[in-house]
């Protein structure tokens, strides 16, 4: 049996929990060390999951531990600056959890550093390696709905905890970098292409001062379009439904399935029916762990040198449309509607 | 390596198996509740056998001895229970064979195609002294559970009053004839028991007698809509499946409800799977799968309240967990797994372990048999059905008469083991 990939999280909150119950399933890995500025969470983090060590800050787990892939699930404001860590110590892959960064120049720096110290470099759009999203797009191209056109999604849920970086500006906060990167990158992979032109409309929470809500619609060029909303405001709800000139795809759980089956629904026009919707089809998958998938995918990637899921040219394409989105708001022609 | 594991044989490697059995298996060794191997698998169509076989010897690092003939596993495979996903018509014959030889027995649904071969089957388990499980997976998933908490115990929703769940499509005509039985036998009405009643309805079956508790009639109409003829009606549903039906449910708690589901509709494709109580109501959001009317609340529920309060899904949840306490939690939820499939299993391996009965036993799986079987019973009469009348033997038996006029002619084989304590995997 060839040795085991060496992981080491850098970052012990929620997310955390999520990688180091995904490195179990996962024989080709073995998570070595975590770390957080909180040594108590660290610890604690360790004894649950039975990881050998735990450290007081990166910097140390970097200096003491040889190993392969460093996850950062921290903050997105100091992605960067543990990235930067990361390829100082020589370390081979880095998963980032998403928003890999706060800004598209942001994001091109880092990708500049991993591109330098030869690392490979995956954003945690974990949603992308659940086998739900390859099955919607195989059927896109196999032609089964005709053209796209239309992708509209939602991803909303109550977000008012002022302990999350969620709520907090200074930290990477907001509802575009913590929901928008899953519905701009579905857009994207599903419709194909890039967006070439954005509206959009955004609300800023007056508690927090993050933006806490996204209206958009993203022009793929031609009639293609994606309308979104998310939104910090509302209770949970989350949908994808991808039309085309001939059929439509919905994927009731598009981003976050946890353990349950995911359903494909492909519903048709009846042929010589005109008044059918027709035929509905549906493809239950059995539920899988995506954070296992997305890490199986970065140890493939370090021991074939296949390309990854999620590229950092997805993670460049993606917060540029983000940051066209976060200033949008005020920056176009609207009209009023007037009162009677 | 597999001492003291409980030795489990597949019988029956087609869809359900190959979907979403091996893989609910899987998840359960993933958690740490690994007290089974998959020792055995049979059947006849060799690409179903050689899938789940191999799936078995990677996920689960076990390879299982192949069978082609199930009455061969039976009496030579080194087996303990055996997981039966057979065509309808054949599930007492073989349940019966599997359980006079000492093994237990989980059944997939519907149980058995009429109640004569389902008091067959209970009365087998009973004498062998073994344990029979139904599957019927979708009560054990975590909004079917939240659901039902919350009608009873819960008391969201005030005092359930009324349901509507109903679907309406177009199908496209099934073309049959150029396919092989094992693709086609769902639509006759021998082997299958009926078409949507027995089948997908079976789930929706175990649900409301899940929520609401014991049934106390039914009133159907049920017909079979053609494009080249007049319905077919009553008798005449012996002869071709049905593709719509209206169904009219009392409980014995007061409850009423519809079930409506058709193929033969043009037009709008409509949903909708709503339960109404004095003070609030639940509502099935997963609305565009067209098999959630069936597989209720897999894609998601919403329960809203008088006072304006709603509760999605992730609320509901975590307010059912948080009543039920951790204990509950886990026996509903073992090591945190959530999926259906693989709780179905783990149910079933831990009362073969602990010796208890498991929580849907053959007289449950009667039960939710005797409420389809008096659906069939009504449309095929032209009158209301009561449900104690049909496990007792006094309601009409007519639609049931023809198929087990049809399954008499068989008599499940007494089977001997070979050295059943004796044998080891190739593992």
């Amino acid at each position: 049996m060839p040795s085991q990939t060496r992981i080491g999280i850098i970052g012990c909150g929620a997310i955390a929990n999520a990688h180091c119950a995904a490195i179990r399933q996962l024989p080709q890995a073995q998570l070595v060390a975590v770390a957080d500025v909180d040594l108590a969470r660290a610890n604690a983090l360790a004894a649950r999951y039975d990881v050998p060590s735990a450290y007081p800050s990166a910097a140390q787990l970097l200096a003491q531990e040889p190993i392969d892939i460093v996850i950062i699930a921290t903050w997105p404001d100091s992605h960067a600056h543990f990235l930067q860590l990361a390829a100082d110590a020589g370390v081979r892959g880095v998963l980032v959890e998403k928003p890999m960064g706060r800004s598209l120049p942001e994001v091109e720096a880092m990708v500049t550093v991993a591109n330098t110290a030869d690392i490979i470099l995956i954003e945690g759009l974990m949603y992308r390696h659940h086998p739900q999203i390859a099955l919607a797009r195989r059927l896109v191209l196999d032609g089964v709905i005709g053209e796209p056109v239309l992708l509209r999604a939602s991803f909303n849920g109550i977000n008012n905890d002022p302990k999350n970086w969620r709520t907090q500006p200074a930290a990477g906060g907001g509802v575009i970098g913590d929901r928008g990167c899953y519905l701009v990158d579905s857009a994207r992979y599903l419709l194909g292409g890039e967006p070439t032109r954005v509206e959009a409309d955004v609300t800023i929470s007056p508690r927090f001062g993050v933006i806490d809500q996204m209206v958009a619609i993203l022009s793929f060029g031609d009639e293609k379009r994606a309308i979104f909303d998310a939104s910090f405001l509302v209770h949970d709800e989350q949908s994808l439904t991808i039309s085309g000139t001939r059929g439509r795809i919905t994927l009731p759980r598009p981003y976050i399935v946890s353990g349950y089956e995911s359903s494909v629904i492909v519903t048709s026009p009846a042929a010589g029916h005109p008044l059918g919707e027709g035929d509905t089809r549906v493809e239950h998958l059995p539920p899988v762990n995506p954070y296992a998938l997305e890490l199986a995918n970065m140890c493939e990637v370090l021991t074939t040198g296949s390309p990854p899921l999620v590229t950092t040219a997805d993670s460049i394409a993606v917060q540029r449309t983000l940051d066209a989105i976060a200033q949008s708001k005020g920056s176009r022609p609207t009209t009023e509607v007037m009162s009677q | 390596m597999t001492a003291n594991k409980i030795r489990v044989g597949l019988i029956g490697c087609g869809a359900i198996s190959k979907r979403r059995h091996i893989t609910g298996l899987t998840l359960l060794k993933e958690a740490n509740l690994d007290n089974f191997e998959v020792t055995a698998c049979c059947d006849t169509v060799e690409d179903n056998l050689s899938e789940v076989c191999d799936y078995i010897r990677v996920h689960h690092h076990n390879g299982p001895r192949q069978y082609r003939d199930w009455q061969d596993m039976v009496c030579n495979a080194p087996v303990d229970a055996v997981v039966v996903s057979l065509p309808h018509g054949l599930h007492h014959l073989v349940g019966i064979s599997c359980l006079n030889a000492g093994l237990h027995v989980l059944m997939e649904k519907p149980f058995t195609v009429t109640m004569k071969t389902g008091r067959a089957l209970v009365d087998a388990a009973r004498q062998a002294g073994r344990i029979l499980a139904l599957a019927v997976p979708f009560r054990r998933s975590p909004n079917q559970r939240a659901v039902r908490w919350a009608l009873n115990e819960g008391k969201l929703i005030g005092t359930p009053r009324l349901f509507f769940a109903n679907r309406t499509q177009l199908s496209p005509p099934r073309r049959a004839a150029s396919r092989p039985v094992h693709e086609t036998w769902r639509q006759d009405r021998l082997m299958g028991g009926g078409v949507f009643v027995i089948d997908s309805g079976f789930h929706f079956q175990d649900s409301v007698r899940y929520f609401f508790g014991e049934p106390e009639q039914v009133y159907a109409e049920v017909r079979a809509y053609r494009d080249d003829g007049p319905p077919i009606v009553r008798h005449g549903l012996a002869s071709q499946g049905e593709n719509t039906l209206f169904v009219t449910y009392s409980f014995k708690n007061g409850v009423i409800g519809t079930f409506c589901w058709s193929g033969a509709a043009a037009g709008k494709q409509t949903h909708q799977c709503t339960i109404h109580g004095s003070a609030g109501f639940v509502e099935d959001v997963g609305y565009a799968d067209p098999l959630s009317i069936f597989h209720l609340y897999s894609n998601g529920v919403e329960l809203s309240r008088r006072d304006g309060s709603l509760l999605t899904e992730p609320d509901l949840q975590a307010m059912h967990r948080q009543a039920i306490g951790p204990d509950q939690v886990q026996r509903l939820f073992p090591n945190g797994v959530i999926d259906h499939y693989a709780i179905e299993f783990w149910d079933f391996f831990d009362s073969i372990e602990h010796l208890r009965r498991p929580e849907v036993d053959g007289d449950d799986g009667l039960r939710t048999l005797a409420l389809v079987e008096a659906i069939y019973e009504s449309a095929w009469s032209g009158g209301a059905v009561k449900i104690d009348e049909m496990l007792s033997g006094a309601a009409p038996y007519g639609w049931q008469a023809e198929i087990d006029a049809y399954w008499d002619q068989y008599v499940p084989p007494r089977l001997v083991r070979l050295s059943p304590r004796s044998s080891q995997t190739d593992g």
